[in-house]
């Protein structure tokens, strides 16, 4: 029976004031309880991967310490409604991908599974005088080594260059032409690149650039925050003074906001990474942060640092890396819970 | 009414949002302020990656049976390491517990894991031809079971042994071994011909440096060796088949019925440790899958899940936990569960 409300049904006034809502949402600064999973399934959420157009879980499952004789982990995971796996060519010295191969080709959920993984054992940097056709050359056998592994004949999203350090890497015309080359073959359906140093630069040219789909990239309390990253910097700086400390080992704090709101606009998918990581969130930091962003909260400190980086709505997963089930337990519970608990 | 409340509803969330962006343009000076006091406490002090600290011992106490260097020296085992027509490049680097992130960012928490001691490494450099160099890093685990399980969790599958150390395998031109405490990586920045030879020369030449006391490895001869795939034994110190609760834990791949089976044993301190161990196994069968059966007899227990498809097949005796994981055949996973048991008389 459908109940008129100013010449709308009951189910048409929910759709327009979830879209306002939604809306609203978006408009505002990031804040508690404002993310917006496009649709929830047995408790996992789902977002929108940018222009990609794949739904994928926001808890992504970040497969650092994966390996073969853990693959129960994949195995649960998926069996759990998480359908995004972040991986690359050399987590693990390649076992990562192994595991996943296995995994997958054995539960039989290819399609129903989205594969992201990374050029990881090409230094785009070295390579950027490179010719062309040497560029293809170490991608494409990186590529094929992944989808080997991965057994499966296609990847939905390739990110290369991995760990880009300039922006330079981001606006590669010949490496770009070599991965358009790899989407006509099949073996890639998107593309996307990574980075951890001077990555809103590298991320704003490759948003500008126009040519990749997907950005990944330390989004969390420090880089979210200016006066806490600012906090965590100064912090570091003070630990590290009078040592020789090496300058590429340094992992720099750089604020992500308009990064975030560029990729919105462009509608570039954003898979955050490092939400939790103590290089940006030194234990020391931990207790102000609640104290600040939740009073009375019951979740462990990597929960809550994750639900922040998944109220942000412009981030559509966030990966995080798992090594055994407790992780997974209190991953699956994030779409469920709020700051306060 | 349902507009009202609706309408309501999105005044409050605008509010909200409202009230939490003018709060984040406030700047409270006080909030986050570095307390030195606290940071003293948590930061571990980072060292310089180069040369001996005024409170650490010396490389050389790395126990390397090479004669004393002619000059002093922080290069213990990698000293004077080059092969003809080879140089150092720079100086040779340590690190510690606190400083290893410097030089393995992402990986430093595995070497963590199993107690690294220590890092020394250094890069070796054709006379040549400068784009040729070779990479080589001893880890110093603190305990052969600790390098062994470092060795064996990183080593890729498949890739052909190596007689080097206690064991080793190589990968193209590169070389990895463990011997003694230490875990041992040599890789060079190519795979050709001169590279290979000079990465092995150094192998042989590390080899020869490190010492070993040969204390044998529990799990190595516990390990049923019958069906057993060469080179496939792995030590977990946490996170076993990325259970949490699995520490201190060999796994292996083994030959059965035409299917390889992986098999993994772990020897808790007491038997109600173990008990305990099983009892969370349990648990995990029963959140991520099914339990199919539980036997229990005076002599072991035996469960057996239903992993999504994958078969666990798990039992306790005595002290002892083990059996098989992820394989695909229930009957297997079953049987194999109890060879491995049988096999285990009299090694509790």
């Amino acid at each position: 029976m459908a109940d008129k409300t100013q010449g709308l049904t009951r189910r048409e006034f929910v759709q327009r004031v979830s879209l306002g809502a939604a809306a609203l949402a978006m408009a505002l600064p990031a804040s508690q309880g404002l993310s917006l999973p496009s649709t929830i399934k047995n408790g996992m959420g789902y977002r929108t991967l940018g222009r990609t157009g794949l739904e994928i879980s926001e808890v992504g499952l970040g497969a650092g310490s994966i390996s073969p004789s853990g693959a129960n982990l994949i195995r649960a995971a998926l069996s759990q409604g998480i359908n995004f796996i972040e991986t690359s060519s050399n987590y693990k010295n390649s076992q990562a991908e192994t595991a996943i191969g296995q995994t997958v080709k054995s539960m039989g959920i290819r399609d129903k599974v989205v594969m992201l993984t990374k050029s990881g054992n090409t230094a785009m940097e070295r390579l950027l005088d490179a010719s062309p056709a040497d560029i293809e050359k170490a991608v494409r056998e990186e590529l094929e080594g992944s989808l080997k592994r991965l057994q499966t004949d296609y990847v939905d999203v390739y990110l290369s260059p991995y760990q880009a350090n300039s922006p330079q890497e981001a606006v590669h015309p010949a490496l770009q032409e070599a991965l358009e080359k790899f989407k006509k073959e099949g073996k890639i359906r998107f593309t996307g690149l990574s980075t951890h140093n001077d990555y809103a630069n590298i991320c704003m040219a490759a948003i500008e650039g126009g040519y990749y789909d997907v950005i990944m990239f330390p989004v969390n309390f420090a880089t979210l925050q200016p006066r806490i990253g600012k906090s965590v910097s100064d912090a570091k700086k003070a630990v590290k003074e009078g040592t020789k400390k090496r300058a590429d080992f340094e992992r720099p704090i750089i604020n992500v906001k308009e990064v975030l709101q560029a990729a919105q606009q462009k509608k570039v998918g954003v898979v955050a990474m490092k939400g939790a990581q103590e290089g940006f969130l030194p234990p020391f930091i931990h207790e102000r942060l609640k104290g600040e962003f939740a009073k009375d909260t019951k979740l462990s400190f990597h929960q809550f640092a994750y639900r922040y980086v998944l109220d942000q709505p412009q981030v559509s997963t966030v990966s995080v890396r798992m090594a055994n089930m407790l992780h997974l337990n209190e991953a699956l519970v994030l779409p469920q819970k709020t700051l306060n608990g | 009414m349902e507009t009202v409340i609706s309408c309501a509803v999105l005044l409050l969330i605008a509010g909200i949002g409202v009230a939490v962006y003018v709060k984040g343009q406030i700047y409270d000076p006080g909030l986050f302020r570095l307390d030195q006091h606290t940071l003293g406490k948590s930061q571990p002090a980072v060292k310089a990656p180069v040369g001996p600290q005024e409170d650490e011992k010396p490389v050389t106490s790395l126990g390397t049976t090479a004669p004393a260097p002619q000059a002093p020296s922080t290069a213990g085992p990698l000293d004077a390491l080059a092969p003809r027509g080879w140089k150092t490049m720079g100086k040779v680097e340590q690190f510690t517990a606190d400083s290893l992130y410097e030089k393995i960012d992402g990986r430093a928490e595995q070497y963590l894991d199993y107690k690294c001691v220590r890092l020394i490494c250094t890069t070796l450099v054709n006379e040549q031809d400068s784009k040729q160099f070779i990479d080589v890093s001893v880890f110093d685990m603190g305990r052969p079971v600790q390098a062994f399980g470092v060795f064996s969790v990183e080593r890729t599958e498949g890739l052909p042994a190596f007689a080097l150390g206690r064991e080793g395998y190589r990968s193209e031109a590169s070389y990895f071994f463990w011997k003694g405490r230490y875990y041992v990586q040599i890789i060079p920045s190519d795979r050709g011909a001169v590279l290979a030879k000079a990465s092995l020369d150094v192998a042989k030449t590390l080899e020869k440096r490190l010492s070993d006391d040969g204390d044998p490895i529990w799990g190595l001869t516990a390990l049923p060796e019958r069906d057993r795939i060469p080179g496939t034994v792995q030590y977990f110190v946490v996170d076993a088949m990325s259970l949490d609760f699995m520490k201190d834990t060999y796994i292996a791949l083994y030959q059965k019925g035409g299917a390889k089976v992986m098999a993994f044993l772990s020897r808790k301190p007491s038997r109600e440790e173990a008990a305990k161990t099983l009892a969370s196994y349990e648990s995990y069968l029963k959140n991520f899958g099914k339990v199919l059966g539980k036997r229990e007899t005076d002599d072991y227990t035996l469960i057996t899940g239903n992993m999504g498809g994958a078969f666990d097949a798990v039992f306790r005796k005595g002290r002892l936990i083990g059996g098989v994981s992820m394989v695909n055949d229930q009957s297997i996973a079953e049987k194999a569960a109890l060879e491995l048991l049988t096999a285990l008389h009299g090694k509790d």
